[in-house]
């Protein structure tokens, strides 16, 4: 009798499978989203996770999410100037415009007897979210406080100033910088359009400062309103969403998309499927496959540009057997099958990387050429003639990005080849950001990407002084005579700097110790019911440009 | 002589016994458990492929080149999930080996140290509650923080697994052998001068392991299910091992664009699988004493006759 349940349970068995195949099939209608968010001024937008830190000054925290909020809650005197091409709003690396400070001649520049003085014009009559007056001790204010406090790319910025004293208040709305030895590669107004210029509503902030926190660090790790940004935050859900509300008072003009919820939905599969049936209007952190996967459905349109700047990084740690061996580094790099990569794993939305200086840096005449292509015989050449005709390499990912693990798994299979045989770590997050910090790793592949574009800043992938750094590469005095010949022939976008850059560049290809593997396409989708998508130093998209379609 | 004469005499009723033998009810019952073991076997003569190579462009729908497909990194769909049998198979036996075999010991050993004095009967107790304490915790959230603790790897998900599943064992063992420690021949075994630790391993545990060895198969199937769910949530094997669960994962978000092969057949083999050793779970105890009596009876005729 009870063997009769085997064909039952078998039975059930085809008809669980069947209703997986047809709800799977139920997603590959093309929706058209259009009608469902034509002419809104607001919008839902499906994100990765929920953010984290309020405050990416006194709480660093480093996620697509945080970047996100930091970007549309808070401005700085600066941003960089826009084109748009082929339907895209990018940045123009070498232009400025002000935000906070005039919009059409933000700064003057005079040259001092030792270094330069930045004068900015501010603009009148900008109130902050919490309705405050903009003047001259608010960037005062937020100087100060950025010397004060401990995060993210601060260092940067610390690295002009001895003392706040070098800020001078010449009135309510004019504000000078006196910077000290300064050359060349000064990128002091780089440093200000990006995420460590915000300012601050000094009179706002000073309300929530306690004995113990005077920069108000606490209070700002999980509020808004401090800021003169587009967007100010209407309502959080923990875990679920958090909605914002367009700042009526924006220096720039009140954001044509007045309401935004950000809806937290894990997976990019997901989210992309919510964007091609209608459910949202913009996806963020998608994954190329998913981008790729409804591209071709109506209703939706996928940012791409010319130049893009995030990157994967692959770091052959050269203080770290076997690759404190250049040789078998250049073999390494070899054996990366670049055109499967950005053909297969990223769908044709990547390009290939001509290594660390791009044409976005604005070097006159800089090379697209690859730094490396996929070459089995020259890397088994130079295994061979490093004695080394196997070779056993761990290389860590973080289990975080689903590209990046793929890439790691499809060089593990092309790199076979040559004589590497590749061990993929993945760890989790956080390990993988603990393991990095702590320099353990062999070597590691890793999304990232240069906030500041120009040559100079290349150097800050590098941690020089720190020869045990996971960033694979140990500056040498001959990189460093490199970088200050550079330096000296003139100004970075300069016809006489320009074959220096190339010769910097040119020697960390061939250290290939640490370099871009392939520059990817921005990671976001929109519901062609908008337009003015935008694609920015940080990668988050701009909404206070955004518009309805048509509008 | 006498031996002899036995023989003859028993030689006709044993082939009868074997004619008797319950090949049907046998192979019902074994066989799921075969056919996984044998996928498992004979796995790299079934795969058409290297699972751990890319072979042909990303997310190939299932085709007659590629039956189930490819996946997002190019690898051939079907030697993957036929490969995931074998880790599921080697890790079904090995953790339904260890987590019995220690159940066995660790059962015998607290069922015996209750009546006991001393430091056997607080080392007993204390065993006792750890392991009620464990049975409380998840099976899943113990894993987890187990491999969590010892970092991804081969041994730390076997210990891991092994320390989930071998609550069972020690509970069905203790009970077994609290019912065995009051029969008389334990009892005269003492008498007799039998150190209590030959007692336990000559009388007790051969007399008690019938229940948890009746419960390894549900051991492996439950192991299969632990190793999938873990390889789900990316916590144990890493990229590219083709374990199901893993799979699963991976293929997760394309299922959502309609790409369902990287999700739906290593999903498939799962339940087959669990579905499979379930069946046998329940059908080999039930079949097992027929089994046994066809094999038994020359010798226990023997026995009588002699």
């Amino acid at each position: 009798m009870r063997n009769r349940r085997a064909p039952r349970l078998l039975t059930a068995a085809a008809a669980a499978a069947a209703l997986v195949l047809a709800a799977t099939g139920c997603t590959d209608r093309a929706a058209d989203s259009s009608s469902s968010a034509s002419a809104k001024s607001s919008i839902t937008v499906a994100i990765a996770a929920m953010p984290t830190s309020y405050d990416l000054e006194g709480n660093w925290a480093a996620s697509n999410e945080n970047y996100t909020m930091w970007s549309q809650t808070m401005v700085g005197l600066l941003r960089y100037k826009y084109v748009e091409k082929n339907g895209v709003l990018v940045q123009d690396f070498n232009q400025y415009q002000g935000v906070l400070a005039d919009y059409d001649k933000p700064f003057t520049k005079t040259k001092t007897a030792d270094g330069l003085d930045y004068t900015f014009h501010l603009r009148k009559g900008v109130v902050s979210q919490a309705g405050n007056p903009f003047t001259a001790k608010d960037v005062y204010y937020s100087f100060q406080r950025k010397l004060s406090v401990d995060g993210g790319r601060l260092p940067q910025i610390k690295a002009y100033f001895n003392s706040i004293d070098q800020v001078q208040i010449v009135d309510d709305h004019t504000v000078t910088f006196h910077l000290h030895g300064v050359g060349n590669d000064d990128i002091f107004p780089q440093m200000l359009t990006g995420q460590m210029g915000r300012i601050w509503d000094s009179t706002e902030m000073k309300k929530h400062a306690t004995d113990t926190d005077q920069w108000s660090e606490e209070w700002a790790a999980t509020h808004d309103g401090a800021g003169f940004g587009p967007y100010e935050v209407a309502s959080k859900t923990a875990d679920q969403q958090v909605v914002l509300k367009a700042n009526p008072h924006y220096p720039l003009g009140e954001p044509k998309i007045n309401k935004i919820t950000m809806q937290v939905v894990a997976d990019s599969g997901t989210r992309a499927q919510m964007l091609s049936s209608g459910d949202v209007q913009v996806a963020e952190a998608l994954a190329p496959s998913d981008q790729e996967a409804i591209s071709k459905k109506s209703g939706v349109q996928i940012p791409t540009v010319e130049h893009p700047i995030e990157f994967v990084d692959l770091a052959l740690v050269q203080n770290k057997a076997p690759f404190d061996d250049k040789l078998v580094r250049q073999a390494f790099m070899y054996s990366v099958p670049y055109s499967q990569l950005i053909k297969q794993v990223y769908r044709g939305l990547a390009i290939t990387s001509p290594g660390w200086l791009t044409p976005s840096m604005g070097v006159p005449g800089t090379s697209t050429k690859p730094a490396y292509t996929y070459n089995i015989g020259k890397a088994k050449h130079l295994l061979e003639e490093a004695g080394k005709p196997s070779v056993d390499v761990t290389l860590t990912v973080s289990n975080a990005i689903p590209d990046i693990v793929d890439s790691a798994v499809m060089i593990k299979s092309y790199a076979a080849k040559a004589g590497f045989n590749v061990t993929v770590k993945q760890l989790n997050a956080a390990d993988f950001a603990t393991g990095r910090a702590n320099a353990t790793f062999q070597s590691l592949l890793a999304a990232n990407r240069s906030q500041t574009q120009t040559p100079s800043y290349i150097n800050n992938f590098f941690m020089p002084n720190d020869p045990s750094n996971n960033g694979a590469f140990v500056p040498t005095a001959e990189w460093k005579k490199l970088n200050a010949d550079a330096i000296a022939a003139g100004p970075m976008t300069s016809k006489e700097a320009a074959p220096y850059w190339e010769k910097v560049n040119a020697f960390v290809i061939d250290d290939a110790s640490q370099l871009p593997i392939l520059y990817r396409q921005p990671n976001q989708a929109y519901s062609t019911s908008l337009q003015g998508m935008s694609y920015r130093y940080d990668n988050t998209v701009d909404y206070s440009v955004l518009t309805p379609a048509g509008k | 002589m006498a031996e002899t004469h036995v023989s003859a005499v028993l030689l006709p009723r044993a082939r009868a016994a074997r004619t008797h033998f319950p090949w049907g009810g046998a192979a019902a019952a074994f066989l799921p458990l075969i056919v996984i073991v044998l996928v498992a076997v004979l796995a790299p003569l079934i795969a058409p492929h290297d699972p751990e190579k890319t072979v042909a462009d990303t997310r190939l729908a299932p085709s007659g080149e590629f039956w189930f497909g490819t996946d997002s990194v190019g690898m051939d769909v079907f030697s993957r999930v036929v490969f995931g049998a074998r880790i599921a198979v080697r890790f079904g036996i090995t953790v339904a080996v260890c987590a019995t075999a220690i159940g066995i010991l660790v059962g015998t050993f607290i069922g015996l140290s209750e009546r006991s004095r001393g430091i056997q009967s607080a080392l007993g107790g204390a065993l006792n509650r750890v392991s009620d304490y464990i049975v409380a915790i998840p099976d899943i959230i113990l894993a987890i923080v187990v491999v969590g603790i010892m970092g991804a790897s081969d041994l730390s998900l076997l210990i891991a697994i092994v320390l989930t599943l071998v609550q069972a064992p020690i509970k069905l063992t203790r009970m077994e052998v609290l019912r065995v420690r009051n029969e008389a021949y334990l009892e005269a075994a003492e008498l007799g001068g039998e150190s209590r630790a030959r007692a336990a391993f000559v009388h007790v545990i051969p007399n008690s392991i019938g229940p948890a060895m009746r419960n390894m198969p549900l051991i492996f199937g439950n192991c299969v299910i632990i190793l999938a769910s873990l390889g789900f949530i990316g916590v144990g094997v890493n990229a590219p091992t083709p374990e199901w669960g893993y799979m699963i994962s991976s293929g997760l978000s394309d299922l959502m664009l309609g790409e369902w092969w990287e999700t739906v057949f290593p999903a498939v083999f799962v339940f087959l699988s669990v579905l499979g050793i379930a069946y046998s779970s329940r059908a080999i105890p039930r079949v097992w004493p027929r089994i046994a009596a066809a094999f038994s009876t020359p010798s226990k005729k023997r026995k009588n006759l002699a």
